[in-house]
Formats: structure tokens, sequence, C-alpha cells
């Protein structure tokens, strides 16, 4: 029994030092210029490769469709329904990923559905009262260029820990583990106590 | 192999969970007391492999280990399965809990297929004979695993036979590396506890 344990064991063991892991599908979208863009991905990296992607609507309604491209990535005009909308992700075989798109994701202020017209980048608290509403609407532009470059990369670096998020830890791996031997444990206790002074 | 949540129709998941409450009810019955250790090495060496990425193939699959519990646990494997499962769901979000009766049959109905066709080969029988039923259980068990997978997604509205050949074929690769690895095994344990191989359950 010892050496089964011990092989089996050490099996285990080196399973899990193994640096492929595995495998929840995940995705995240966001606003940018105009657009609702996003990703799919594997947890601990590998990109979602021509995955159909869905946007549904507060009530559940589809609102539009289309697939991932061979980076994982997906962009689409923004749609346009009752928020919160969740994007779907099916990547085939049973898996499935949700993303909850609220006004925040789209840089608008909190208002309730309804105000909310064109998404645009957040702009800085308290605008001055603007001289004319063209010269208004350029600054607007070219703001919303401006903060679109800006907040790249660290939309970049998001997106870094979105996936390295879903990375499966050596801290859940051997939590796993102990509740196992726990829930064997507690079965041994209960095969043992009918049988009194027998075993 | 594992499904997620919210893919899989109210009737496939009670069907789902109610065999798999049969399963683990028969099981836990028939584990021996001095099985244990053997119980839980096998659940844990389950929970394990499937975060090993096989990447053989396009398609992103995993390691299952099927056939060894199945050959190892017969009824047991139920239990075990449904113990990591469970624990993969809750720790890394693998499949989930109201899927798990699905998940746990479609892991654990080909362990115990393949310990009803090569429990007794790998248990009795010459020892070439054994190490090929050891592969014929690791291998099976992988495609019979994707198959119910397929099978689960098709009674949901999915197109079956799409499904299922895209299933088969990307487990493929894990199915030949599952059937060396378990007459690996086999050949190992009727050297040293030949005893383990094919239990009475």
């Amino acid at each position: 029994m010892r050496i089964i344990a011990v092989t089996l064991l050490a099996l285990g063991l080196a399973l899990a030092a193994c640096p492929a892991w595995a495998h929840g599908v995940g995705a995240y979208a966001y606003a940018e210029g105009g657009q609702l863009k996003g990703e799919a991905y594997f947890a601990g990296g590998g990109r979602c490769r021509s995955c159909r992607v869905e946007v549904l609507d507060a009530q559940g309604a589809a609102l539009t469709e289309t697939e991932t491209d061979a980076e994982g990535a997906f962009a689409m005009a923004m749609p346009s329904g009752e928020l919160p909308w969740t994007v779907v992700v099916h990547a085939g075989e049973g898996h499935r990923a949700d993303y909850k798109v609220t006004a925040a994701d789209l840089g608008q202020p909190m208002h309730p559905a309804g105000e909310a017209a064109s998404p645009e980048p957040k702009g800085p608290p308290g605008p001055p009262p603007a001289p004319g509403p063209v010269t208004a609407a350029v600054h607007e532009a070219e703001f919303g260029k401006l903060l679109d470059k800006k907040l790249a990369p660290l939309q970049a670096q998001v997106r870094r820990l979105a996936e390295a998020q879903g990375q499966v830890t050596l801290r859940d791996v051997v939590g796993g583990l102990g509740w196992i031997l726990g829930l064997v444990g507690v079965l041994a206790w209960a095969k043992a106590r009918p049988r009194g002074q027998g075993r | 192999m594992h499904i997620s949540e919210g893919v899989l129709t109210a009737p496939v998941l009670g069907a789902g969970a109610a065999l798999t409450a049969v399963g683990v009810a028969v099981g836990l019955k028939k584990i021996d007391y001095d099985q244990l250790p053997r119980v839980a090495l096998l659940a844990a060496v389950f929970f394990v492999a499937s975060l090993v990425r096989v990447p053989l193939g396009p398609a992103n699959v995993h390691l299952y280990l099927g056939g060894l519990v199945g050959l190892l646990l017969g009824w047991g494997a139920f239990p075990a399965m449904l113990a990591a499962l469970a624990l993969q769901a809750v720790l890394f979000q693998f499949g989930g809990l109201v899927v798990l009766g699905v998940n746990t049959f479609n892991m654990a109905m080909p362990a115990l297929l393949c310990f009803w066709l090569f429990g007794r080969l790998a248990r009795g029988g010459g020892r070439g004979l054994a190490i090929a039923a050891g592969f014929g259980a690791g291998a099976l068990a992988t495609l019979l695993a994707a198959g119910f997978t397929a099978l689960a997604l098709y009674l949901s509205g999915g197109e079956f036979i799409q499904a299922a050949q895209a299933l088969v074929i990307a487990h493929l690769p894990v199915a030949a590396v599952e059937g060396a690895l378990v007459a690996l095994a086999v050949g190992f344990l009727r050297q040293v506890r030949p005893g383990v191989l094919g239990t009475t359950a």
C-alpha cells in the first residue's frame, strides 16, 4: 500500500507542478472609439479563437453577435439596449463565460438607463461652461482621442490582471487536496463506527 | 469535458443529478474500509489531473484519468469524482455546482463501464493481456467521457453529430496518452500489488 501511496502521490505532485494549467474560459469587454471591444481567453493563457460572442441586454434578449479573431479579441459597433448587458462567449465543448457590461465599463456617468447617450470616455470632473456648442464638441472629440491613447496601456494591464486572476494557484490545489483527505477521513469514521471492536 | 454553468437545460441537469445520486449512493456503500486510502489518493490524482493541459492537437483539452480511477475503484469512482469535481467547481470555477451532477455522471460512468469491461482482465489474465486491458480502459474511458459530454450538450439543444465529432477528435490524443499511462500503471501494480486492481465492488 505504501508503494502505491508514494507512487500516486508523486504523480499527483508532479502534475501539480506542471506549468501547463488548464482551462476555464473568461471574457471581458470595454468601450473604445465608439466600439464595444473585448477578449476571450483561457485562464492561465491561451486565446479563444473563432468563439461565438453574444451580447444580451438586461432582459436577456440578444442584441448582436460576432466571433473572436485569431487573437481571441472581438470588436463590434456599440450595441444599443438596456444596460447592464451580458457578453456571453461560447468556447465550444460546453464552455461558456459571461461578462457583465455596466455603464461604468462604457465610461458613462452612473445615471439610470434612458438618460445614457452614445458612450464617451469620462471627462474631467466639473466641466467648465463651454463657449459654444460646436467648439465644445470638437474639444470633447479631441479629448476623447487623447484619453483613448493614454488609457490603452492601463487597459492592457487590466487585461493581463484579469487573465492572471483566473489562473489556478498551488494554494488552490493544496486546499483541494486537503479537503479530499478530510472528506475521506469523515468517511472512514462513518464506516468504522458500526463495526465496534470487529475491526 | 467540464460543462460550464448555464449551458444545459433543466431536464438534463435533473437527470444527471439523479443518476449521479444513485451512483454515489451505491459507491459509498461498496467502498470497503480498507480501500479508503486508495479512494483518497485516486480522488486527489483525478482532482489534479484536470489541471494538466495536453498540448497535442489544436483544441484545449486536459488529462482525465477516468480509466485509472475506474479500474482501481469501480463504483467508488462516483463518490471520488463527485468530491473532486465539486472542489474544482468551488476552488477553480471549472464546471459548476448546478451542473455537477451531469459532469460527475459524464466522467464517472465511463470509469465504471471500463471497470466492468476491463477489470477482470487487468486483475487476472496474462501480463500482456492485462497491460492491453489497461490501455483499452484508459483510452475508451476518455472517448466515452467525451461522448457523454456531447450527448448532454445535444440533449440541451446543440447539434449532436458535430459536437460529438469535435469532442471525440479533440480527445483522441488525450485518449492515447491516457491509454499509455493506465497500461503502465497496470503493469506496475500487477508486479507490486496485484490485489489493488479490479476491486470486488
